[in-house]
């Protein structure tokens, strides 16, 4: 096992540059340094990079478009989603569903995923963060959205697909119960 | 590495970390009960049990004991704990020193860990669940509540050690530290 920790964006930039992946400055990055860098470090990348492309997704979603899901994530029928509606979506059909309610809603502005941790074992990675969202509109109001994030990333293949992702529930987006 | 499909119904174990909280049971929360799963044979029963020893270990803290807590995890850097009171807890020693203190409250009560499903890497393993707390006491009230969980073990050895778990933000709103 192998771990990371992501501080700054010019390290993440550094390290997503040296993997071929692009787009890494939209990710916001606080703690320090990479801890155990070592001949794993090219999966860390990898791992990094698949965490950076599904938050393109996520805020591809954000402006209306749930396409950006597809390629992300695994087809599996165990994937799974714990969304901020509170909800256990299960199997890429019903993760696929939830996605594009979500995209349909519209909500504007950006999420970013701060703090990056990521913890890579033989075929299977996580990366944790902090989620925050900037100028999201639900309901006609800005939310205050900031969740912790844990997902969960398979090697299917060459290529590392999400399979989970947990976010915290958001009162905003968690369904109100009937009157 | 896909591998050969099986379906885990729940699990056994009792759980939570310390005290879920005003979550109401969401419409969805259970349909991971018939969802398959990958698994690896008896690595996948290795990997339950882990998961059900770290329930056990919870269900001590809540008596206020957090003893059992050091055998189930790993103590090495990669560990993290996202537990219900909203916390980013980075390490063992930060995880350890939480569940001493929550041990310290005496919550009471108990948790289980409900329809489980899992991933079971080769050296990687999750296990997803609802993690179903009642009884808890927390600021002179008791506590019913269901919360979406995460746990993750990665090999040492031969053993599955916990290194991450998340549960709902149920109990307080989300904060570093």
């Amino acid at each position: 096992m192998t771990t990371i920790r992501i501080a700054s964006v010019l390290s993440i930039a550094a390290l997503l540059g040296a993997a071929g992946a692009a787009g890494c400055a939209r990710m916001a990055m606080h703690r320090l340094a990479h801890e155990a860098l070592d001949h794993s470090g090219e999966q860390h990348a990898d791992v990094l990079a698949a965490n950076e492309a599904f938050y393109a997704a996520i805020n591809r979603l954000m402006a209306g478009s749930a396409d950006g899901m597809d390629a992300v994530w695994s087809h599996s029928p165990d994937v799974s989603d714990f969304g901020p509606d509170g909800k256990r979506h299960v199997g890429w059909p019903a993760v696929e569903a939830q996605f594009r309610a979500e995209a349909a809603l519209k909500m504007g502005g950006s999420i970013t995923c701060e703090d990056v941790k990521v913890v890579q074992a033989g075929d299977h990675a996580i990366a944790t963060c902090l989620e925050r969202g900037n100028g999201v509109m639900i309901d006609g109001k800005v939310a205050d959205l900031r969740f912790r994030s844990t997902n969960v990333f398979r090697k299917e293949g060459d290529a590392w697909k999400m399979v989970h992702h947990h976010t915290d529930p958001s009162p905003a987006l968690t369904p109100k119960p009937p009157r | 590495m896909m591998n050969r499909p099986v379906r885990i119904a729940s699990s056994r174990a009792a759980c939570l970390a310390v005290a879920c909280a005003a979550l109401a049971a969401a419409p969805g929360l259970e349909t991971a009960a018939t969802v398959q799963v990958s698994t690896a044979g008896t690595e996948a029963a290795a990997l339950m049990a882990a998961n059900d020893g770290f329930y056990a270990a919870l269900n001590k803290v809540l008596a206020g004991d957090p003893s059992g807590m050091s055998g189930v995890w790993s103590h090495g850097n990669g560990v993290s704990d996202f537990g219900p009171f909203g916390k980013m807890l980075d390490g063992w020693p930060e995880v350890e020193h939480r569940f001493g203190e929550e041990a310290a409250k005496r919550m009471g009560g108990s948790v289980t860990c409900e329809n489980a499903a899992a991933f079971v890497g080769d050296e990687m393993g999750i296990v997803t669940c609802v993690e179903a707390a009642s009884g808890l006491m927390i600021d002179g009230r008791s506590v019913t509540v269901r919360t979406r969980t995460t746990n993750v073990f990665t090999r040492e050895g031969s053993a599955w050690k916990m290194i991450h778990h998340h549960a709902d933000a149920t109990l307080a709103p989300v904060s570093r530290r």
